[in-house]
């Protein structure tokens, strides 16, 4: 299995899969640890990697480019861990109670307005209509 | 017409729970004062029993 680089260069990498927190993690046997911290801060390299195993495209990872660390393996093998741009977790976490927030504010402004509403209907049923038959009827009369 | 029901039993407890005497002027509003809406009174007492506000079904 190899990755092809955007550049064009390639690494043979035993595997490369997307984690449950976003990153891609790439184990490699190919390279030394001062390589790979070479290959894998170019971002140029990293805006597209394709992942070919015998001559069929297995995978394409795009904007990978935020590099986050080499990790030891047994029997060699060294790990690497990327994320995307703006997608580490404390990014993501940043965003997400950002939107929290403005999500809750939005929540509050509708409740609010729910409020206003459900007054108005009220007030219509119990004053307005009740005023309008009575007048109707003495009308009527 | 359940969204009847529910929004003027929701309005009755609404009252009721800042003061029985506040949920009563609602409920007469709604139930002594005009006929208007007697097709959904009995629906709004069985809600109203059964979250607890029996005490503001009045009669006049």
């Amino acid at each position: 299995m190899k990755i092809i680089f955007n550049d064009a260069t390639e690494l043979t990498i035993q595997s490369a899969e997307i984690r449950m927190d976003g990153s891609l993690l790439i184990k490699t046997i190919s390279a030394t640890e001062e390589e790979l911290r070479a290959i894998f801060s170019d971002s140029f390299k990293l805006q597209k990697m394709t992942v070919k195993e015998r001559e069929s495209t297995v995978a394409e990872y795009e904007n990978y480019t935020d590099f986050n660390a080499v990790v030891k393996y047994t029997a060699g093998i060294l790990g690497v861990t990327l994320y995307k741009k703006g997608a580490t977790p404390q990014e993501r976490l940043s965003t997400l109670e950002a939107e929290n927030v403005e999500l809750k504010e939005k929540a509050d402004a509708l409740s609010a307005e729910n409020a206003e509403l459900a007054a108005t209907i009220d007030s219509v049923l119990t004053e307005v209509i009740p005023a309008l038959m009575m007048s109707a009827e003495e009308t009527t009369e | 017409m359940k969204d009847m029901t529910t929004f003027i039993a929701r309005m009755i407890m609404k009252e009721a729970d800042k003061s029985t005497e506040a949920g009563q002027k609602k409920y007469r509003a709604y139930f002594v004062r005009t006929s208007l809406y007697k097709a959904w009174k009995e629906d709004v007492d069985t809600i109203l029993k059964t979250d607890g506000y029996e005490a503001v079904i009045v009669e006049e």
